[in-house]
């Protein structure tokens, strides 16, 4: 049997559209004046060490951006992961002291079960935060839960099951260098567990959620490396040595250029996976894992870099780009490192094993 | 965003079954064969192509083209990256000629170059200047109606075949550097031209070519004289980025997508080298660190389609060289052997690409130029020193 030429091609003939509708455009710019008048640096460092600000997680609420990926029918903005992936971003960009992204995504996944008996709309409404234990599928619990310091309920499985994990008081913090709010939460007295889905549905709901998790993840450490480039960018324009503006030397403006274009790309590849995870998530199931892998990485190696262009002063905590260096770690790995990102990207490799392995590999390449 | 199927249609598939036609029921590319961007199509294969317009699909057929849609030439393009039929237009320098030409290059030479038949080679880089493409030394002189040519060319690739060479000349003085500038189409069959073959890394025929008082008429001049450097501006700007307005073609440019596709198949073929069994039963693939290293390549090859157009070529360069590098490391010590002999893995194909590479960072413009252009351009940062 011979496949015909179009067919051979037909997989790869597809759109190849980065760019931002109208209504997105208009939804970042709404999110970073929301931010550039919400959360300055200032704001940032008054929440540390919690890494929770009550007031601004009102505020989000207030204006909309809370419902933002969120249905209608439960008082959410509407969108999907390309938008929530947008509003992500920003939140990253502003180091915004708020575990919204992560919420949205617990929302979401909340509402797909039905909601477990819990009062979704006071969650969408801001009333109650929720987190997710992004691990607790591949260790046992207790899991260190991302926002888990400002949520009272957090998603998760347990023994392959869906559940919501409820609590009084959410777990006292546990302490970073990046004083984010992350928390230890375990299975324990305090802790009530409503079940919510079990056998293959709670897999493939999880599944889909963690793709949620990681694109946001990914979208907000994307905006957290670009945040530290134009940082840097605008002290190169600045500063003086040797009688030259710095930015003028090769040493800095290749940095520069190097920082903001593979973050350019980090951002493109963030988008394809968030694209392909809301409209065809069986066809490239690794996308959202892979983007977040390369995120993580840029973030951490973009950020330093920023530091480095700021010389002696980029190291004191007065400086901005400091606030985003000691983030940018913890941002990519909370749930996790490459280790985790490559277990979650092996369907790529494993899909290509399979194919160079059937009879005809040399045709279908 | 929109990363959907191209819905099907008849007529879709029908171009793709005359290709399939075109090409013979025998086309069996060899899988040693990775289509890099500066192959050429053999000349009965381009005629093949030109009688359909197919060289230069999108152009309206009275220029030479197909007059066909952008869905109907990525179709193509996908086809011949997939046939492994390497892919030439002179789209590149066309509307330049269109724009500048006399009429008499618009009438006898204009049509070969629109529909394909005909064939050019870049004449910018120098034995003494590449990247520093202003510090041009090849003279052109007036004499009557003619100019008279003076110099050396390097890396003219492919001019040992080409009909033209596309030549930035001084016409002005040294000092002058940008404003001394002209460009000439120079015909190839001029008197007084010399082509001797340079062999570059990775088995690439390219060339050095010297001009001793090669005469041709002031019809070939392309643009004002003096404007030589405005008027390479404009297939510069083409090379470099890829300026694509329907979002169809490959974000990261014509060079980085080449230069992607090549590492896909380096993958694809390790990857055939990894769950080959041998003697013991066991595989590569289940080693964790094969895996990794695939793993990590996958990553790349991904960052590399994201990659912004006017930056994408800097990013495949450098994935490549990584991961030919890495891919070699890993099938080691057979990989090394070149294909055909005994025992040799991946046909050798890693250590040509670990050969080959370092052109991918060279060839359109060092890494360095991208950047600088960048930094100004794009960053707002002062001029590099």
């Amino acid at each position: 049997m011979t496949i015909s030429a179009f067919d051979r091609v037909a997989p790869r003939l597809r759109w190849n559209d980065y760019s931002l509708s109208d209504e997105q455009q208009d939804l970042r710019a709404v999110t970073q004046q929301f931010l550039e008048r919400h959360c300055t640096s200032a704001v940032v460092r008054a929440a540390e060490p919690g890494g929770f600000d009550e007031r601004l997680w009102q505020l989000a609420g207030d204006a909309g951006i809370s419902g933002i990926g969120i249905a209608e029918e439960i008082d959410g903005q509407g969108g999907d992961l390309p938008e929530l992936a947008v509003v992500a971003e920003e939140l990253g960009r502003a180091l915004a002291p708020i575990p919204l992204a992560e919420h949205i995504v617990a929302v979401r996944l909340l509402h797909s079960t039905g909601g477990g008996g819990s009062d979704l709309a006071g969650a969408v409404a801001g009333g109650l935060v929720l987190g997710l234990a992004p691990l607790s599928g591949r260790s046992p619990w207790p899991q260190l839960v991302p926002g888990g310091a400002a949520a009272r309920a957090v998603l998760g499985l347990v023994d392959g099951d869906l559940v919501l994990l409820r609590r009084e008081e959410s777990p006292p913090l546990a302490a970073t260098e990046a004083n984010l709010p992350l928390a230890v939460w375990a299975l324990d007295a305090d802790t009530e567990v409503v079940p919510l889905a079990a056998g293959d549905d709670a897999r493939r709901l999880w599944e889909t959620a963690l793709g949620d998790y990681r694109v946001v993840t990914a979208a907000g450490l994307v905006g957290l490396a670009a945040g530290a480039v134009e940082l840097a960018r605008g002290y190169a324009t600045e500063r003086s040595a040797f009688g030259a503006i710095i930015g003028s030397y090769q040493a800095v403006s290749h940095t520069l250029v190097d920082g903001v274009m593979r973050i350019a790309a980090a951002r493109n590849l963030t988008r394809r996976a968030a694209w392909y995870h809301a409209h065809e998530s069986a066809t490239r199931p690794e996308l959202p894992a892979i983007a977040l892998a390369h995120a993580a990485a840029a973030a951490t190696r973009w950020t330093a870099a920023a530091v480095h262009v700021h010389g002696g002063f980029g190291l004191t905590l007065e400086a901005d780009v400091s606030l985003y260096h000691r983030r940018a770690a913890a941002r990519g790995q909370a749930a996790g490192g490459l280790r985790e990102h490559r277990a979650a990207m092996a369907p790529a490799l494993d899909r290509l094993v399979a194919a160079r392995r059937s009879p005809r590999s040399e045709e279908t390449r | 965003m929109n990363f959907a199927p191209i819905e099907e249609t008849p007529e879709l598939r029908r171009l793709a079954e005359e290709y399939a036609e075109l090409l013979g029921a025998d086309w069996s590319p060899s899988p040693l064969e990775l289509s890099l961007d500066h192959d050429r199509p053999d000349v009965d294969l381009v005629e093949r192509f030109a009688e359909r317009g197919w060289m230069s699909p999108e152009n309206p057929p009275e220029q030479g083209g197909a007059g066909l849609g952008p869905v109907e030439a990525r179709l193509l393009h996908l086809l011949h990256d997939e046939f492994r039929v390497p892919e030439y237009d002179n789209n590149l320098i066309v509307p330049t000629l269109r724009k500048h030409g006399s009429p008499r290059l618009h009438a006898e030479i204009l049509p070969g170059l629109e529909s394909g038949r005909a064939t050019f080679s870049l004449g910018y880089s120098e034995p003494d200047s590449g990247s520093d493409m202003a510090a041009a030394r090849t003279r052109a002189v007036r004499d009557g109606d003619d100019w008279v040519i003076n110099g050396s060319k390097m890396f003219t690739t492919w001019a040992e075949t080409s009909d033209y060479l596309f030549m930035l000349a001084r016409t002005g003085t040294v000092e002058e550097k940008h404003a001394g500038l002209t460009v000439f189409l120079v015909p190839m069959s001029s008197e007084g031209i010399e082509v001797r073959a340079i062999h570059v890394m990775g088995h690439v025929r390219t060339n050095v070519t010297y001009y001793r008082n090669v005469r041709i008429p002031d019809d070939f001049r392309i643009g004002e004289v003096g404007a030589g450097w405005a008027v390479v501006a404009e297939p510069l700007a083409a090379e470099h980025g890829a300026g694509a307005a329907l979002p169809l073609a490959d974000l990261n440019g014509v060079m980085a997508a080449t230069f992607t596709r090549v590492l896909e198949r380096l993958v694809e073929r390790t990857v055939d080298w990894a769950v080959a069994a041998g003697p013991d039963g066991t595989s590569p693939i289940d080693d964790p660190e094969v895996r990794n290293r695939l793993l990590d390549a996958i990553v790349d090859i991904e960052v590399c389609w994201a990659a912004p157009g006017d930056y994408g070529k800097v990013v495949a360069a450098g994935a490549l060289q990584h991961h030919a590098d890495r891919l070699l490391d890993l099938t080691a010590p057979w990989g090394l052997l070149s294909a055909g002999t005994p025992g040799s893995a991946v046909d050798g194909l890693l250590a040509w690409a670990r050969d080959f590479a370092p052109a991918a960072d060279v060839y359109g413009g060092t890494s360095e130029i991208y950047r600088n252009n960048l930094a100004r351009r794009s960053l707002g940062l002062p001029r590099p020193r």
